[in-house]
């Protein structure tokens, strides 16, 4: 579903400065990839460059098996539609209402009429157990709350079959983030969508990973399941997982 | 050539292709707008949202304005055409004046103080909170649902603000003409109609567009280029105040030189 071929990536004005160096990996269909690593790393920056808010200097993007990495804007609109996004904080467009956040893409995007879009704003909210603040603006949510709501309006779109999120757990308090990682898990067993997650939080990582990345100063230092990671012999990782 | 002396012409060299690429940015943001008010989808709604937004709610700065800029014109030049006898022409003063140069200059630049710094105020504060982003990954361009409604309101309701303006600073002539100086008040209108003539309205009305354009573009470009969190919004305000400011100032002198090449001085 999502490929990346021998990524570069830096900035236009810092192009000494190596933000990612050969990030290769896939995301097969129904799989969670956890992307692990320090801030700073160049996690986020690889959710932007598999959406195409970024051009990697090097390599190649595959999404849903098209080439990205040479496609114009209003072509990667196209792209963007089949992917679903969970910004750090949620993202959420504070001058509107929850229900409006979740029918922005409906209402932008979609041929529905306005009784569809309000049935489905109510199914993708009631999915995650969010119907009750339909009509409360960001200012009101608590930081779960916002990440729950931001997951009801990717989903809201399209039905994506390929979910990005961006440290969805930080900040939040366990029980908060275990309910957005059962979320996470839900959405991958029951509509088997394929997550891309990047978090630096291990407790929250293996709760929803199968398959796990750890990105040390750009490069990918370690890729394998769970178990391997435990076992691993590098001491960058084991003072990781420690 | 010594170190020192090494450092401070890299340090401008640096400035100067900064500036260049500010300028460049600015004017790909410019085109796309431009180009794209002409292609679907067209945020219709949100341009009148913005038109009230922007225009009405700048009404009481830009009364307020016009009418102390008018009395406070009138009362200077009262002075100055009494020592030539020649108070019968207040009004035509006050309002070449006004219409020319200070209703059009005053009224942007009293726009651009408000709506400059909301526009990149708020669009900074979408860029840090990723709202820009989210937009794009939803599939919506930034550019014709941010840009392009805040553009089209100010190029509509600032030529508005203008001609308001204009009004009321002539009504503040009035004021001091009339009611302080005990001029005839027939004398005063009739003086005030010889100054609407075409070359007088012509700079006064191409100023309001080319000023709304300014406004609008400056205040979207500093707001989408955002970085650095809440710090960052406060930096992106403040340059684009003072940035359409000075642009309003350059443009009306160079606008103002090509209205009197074009058609001559005198009115």
């Amino acid at each position: 579903m999502i490929s990346l071929e021998n990524v570069n990536f830096s900035f236009p004005d810092h192009e000494n400065c190596e933000v990612l160096a050969d990030i290769k990996f896939a995301v097969k269909q129904g799989e969670t990839l956890v992307i692990l690593g320090e801030s700073g790393s160049g996690k986020t920056t690889i959710l932007k460059i598999i959406l195409g808010l970024l051009k990697p200097t090097s390599g190649k993007v595959f999404v849903d098996n098209q080439e990205i990495t040479q496609l114009k804007e209003h072509e990667l609109m196209k792209v963007r539609r089949k992917i679903g996004m969970v910004f750090q904080e949620g993202a959420l467009f504070d001058s509107m209402t929850v229900g409006e956040n979740v029918a922005f893409s409906l209402r932008e995007q979609s041929a529905m009429s306005e009784p569809e879009v309000e049935t489905r704003v109510h199914q993708v909210l009631s999915f995650v157990d969010m119907e009750e603040s339909i009509d409360k603006v960001p200012d009101e949510l608590s930081g779960g709350m916002r990440r729950r709501v931001a997951i009801a309006r990717a989903l809201a779109s399209c039905d994506p079959k390929m979910m990005l999120y961006d440290e969805p757990t930080t900040g939040l308090d366990p029980i908060t983030a275990d309910t957005i990682c059962d979320l996470i898990v839900k959405l991958r067993d029951t509509q088997e969508v394929s997550s891309v997650i990047v978090t630096h939080l291990l407790r929250d990582a293996f709760k929803v990973g199968n398959r796990f990345i750890v990105l040390h100063e750009g490069r990918i230092l370690f890729e394998g399941t769970e178990r391997e990671l435990r076992s691993s012999t590098n001491p960058y990782i084991q003072k990781f997982v420690a | 050539m010594e170190i020192s002396q090494v450092k401070t012409l890299i340090a401008i060299s640096d400035r100067l292709k900064l500036l260049v690429l500010e300028v460049q940015e600015l004017a790909i943001l410019s085109f796309q707008a431009i180009t794209g008010m002409f292609k679907r989808p067209r945020y219709l709604g949100d341009t009148m949202e913005q038109m009230d937004l922007l225009g009405v709610g700048s009404l009481a700065i830009v009364v307020l304005t016009g009418l102390f800029a008018g009395m406070a014109m009138a009362l200077q030049l009262s002075v100055e055409l009494a020592v030539y006898g020649a108070q019968i022409h207040l009004g035509k003063a006050v309002t070449v004046t006004i219409v020319r140069e200070m209703g059009p200059v005053l009224t942007a630049l009293m726009v651009a103080g408000r709506v400059c710094s909301g526009i990149a105020a708020e669009l900074g504060a979408m860029k840090v909170g990723q709202q820009i982003d989210a937009l794009r990954v939803m599939g919506v361009d930034p550019v014709k649902k941010l840009v392009i409604p805040r553009l089209l309101s100010v190029l509509v309701m600032l030529p508005v603000l203008t001609v308001i303006s204009d009004a009321i600073a002539t009504l503040g002539g009035y004021v001091i003409g009339v009611l302080v100086n005990h001029q005839s008040s027939p004398v005063y209108w009739s003086s005030v109609g010889q100054a609407f003539t075409f070359k007088n309205l012509l700079g006064g009305l191409i100023k309001p567009f080319v000023f709304g354009f300014i406004i609008a573009m400056v205040g979207c470009y500093y707001g989408l280029q955002t970085i650095g969190g809440t710090r960052g919004v406060g930096k992106a305000t403040t340059h684009a105040v003072v940035t359409a400011s000075i642009l309003i100032l350059v443009s009306n002198f160079l606008i103002t030189k090509l209205v009197i090449s074009l058609v001559g001085w005198r009115g």
